[in-house]
């Protein structure tokens, strides 16, 4: 009898053990893998995105507040596209997004979300966010979930106010386009 | 003569047909690399933003060719992505072409029993993110050659029946006279019969020679 519980109680707490063990790493991994794929989403907007030829020199900075997306957003430092250089930057003051030309601000920086629309307002800087309800409060591309999958929304009209123009081929695979 | 006239009217034959062929072929092969190309400029921002049903809404455009029966677009990794027409049957054997594709960022082109098939680089900022495969079963081609072969065949019969005819024609131009100036001697030869006269002819030279044979 004992002979027979005892792998039994040792398979269990094994596998409780394993379960334990393993479901952290998977919703770690999943959060990684989040910030990597929007980061990666951030790159091919600017693919697509074309701004005022007197806004760019050389390079083309994407600003961004949080730390979880340094590395993602390491990866594309440096690439280019057409003749324009990828840069990032990582900014802690709203004050510091005149010389970017995309700002990513995710949803730890809600609070400053109205700042940045005023600081932003009439100038070619393209507004991205996963921050629910973004497009509709004035952004530009809001990021969010759908399907499992990462989509987005764009606010056309902010985006025109701007004096950037967005390749139809990224507004065809838009969830939603307001004008 | 006959012959020499079949074996010059063969040989033009196949003149004709064969670059005819060649031209048609290297047109539908433009044909096809523009419209690979086409799509695949398309398909960027889907393969991009991962969004296998923009690029089947893409693919789908191709219905207005009717004789691609078949497209598969690839991701970076060889991996199907989104698919137009009839199964993928073939998967096995376009693998090598695909994978050259992305090891090579080189376009593939392919012809085979099924008909013409293309691989092309989806290329985004000098990288190739994925593959266009479109398979076109040359169905429109065929029935062109099918014609062009129909309308050679046709105008070469009419054109050798029409030279027969005027070689027919001119033989007895010929020979009839020859045949009158022969039947005649013959006549004197048999019957001793001296008041025989040649018959007068068109041609001229016939005519000259009746009568220096008359005066004989």
């Amino acid at each position: 009898m004992i002979s027979i519980m005892k792998p039994n109680i040792i398979s269990r707490t094994l596998g409780l053990l394993m379960i334990l063990i393993s479901v952290p790493v998977v919703l770690g991994a999943q959060k990684v893998d989040v910030y990597a794929l929007k980061s990666a989403l951030v790159y091919n907007f600017v693919k697509f995105t074309q701004w005022p030829e007197n806004s760019i020199n050389t390079r083309i900075e994407i600003c961004y507040f949080n730390d979880l997306y340094k590395p993602g957003l390491t990866l594309v430092a440096g690439k280019k596209i057409a003749s324009y250089s990828i840069s990032i930057r990582q900014i802690d003051n709203i004050n510091d997004v005149d010389t970017c030309q995309l700002v990513y601000i995710d949803k730890s920086k809600r609070d400053i979300l109205n700042r940045l629309f005023l600081k932003v307002q009439g100038k070619p800087i393209l507004t991205v966010s996963d921050i629910v309800g973004f497009y509709d409060e004035g952004g530009m591309i809001e990021i969010t979930l759908s399907d499992n999958r990462l989509r987005f929304l764009i606010n056309l009209d902010s985006v025109n106010k701007s004096n950037i123009v967005l390749s139809s081929q990224m507004l065809k695979l838009a969830i939603d386009v307001r004008r | 003569m006959l012959s020499l006239v079949i074996v010059v009217v063969t040989i033009m034959l196949w003149m004709i047909i064969s670059s005819q062929t060649e031209v048609a072929r290297q047109h539908v092969e433009s044909e096809l690399i523009s419209i690979s190309e086409m799509v695949a400029a398309n398909t960027v921002a889907a393969v991009l933003f991962s969004d296998p049903a923009a690029a089947k809404n893409t693919l789908n455009s191709l219905k207005a060719k009717p004789d691609i029966y078949k497209a598969s677009i690839y991701d970076a990794e060889g991996n199907v992505f989104a698919q137009y027409g009839s199964e993928n049957n073939e998967s096995e054997t376009e693998e090598s072409e695909i994978n050259t594709v992305i090891s090579q960022h080189m376009s593939v082109m392919r012809r085979n029993i099924n008909g013409l098939h293309s691989f092309i680089p989806i290329v985004s900022e000098n990288e190739t993110i994925g593959v266009i495969s479109i398979s076109d079963n040359m169905k429109t081609f065929k029935k062109r050659l099918n014609d062009l072969y129909y309308w050679v065949f046709l105008t070469s019969a009419l054109a050798l029946l029409i030279s027969s005819l005027i070689m027919f024609w001119l033989q007895g131009f010929f020979t009839k006279p020859l045949n009158e100036l022969l039947y005649t001697i013959q006549n004197i030869t048999d019957k001793k019969d001296y008041t025989k006269r040649a018959p007068t002819s068109a041609t001229t030279e016939f005519e000259v020679l009746g009568r220096n044979f008359n005066n004989m």
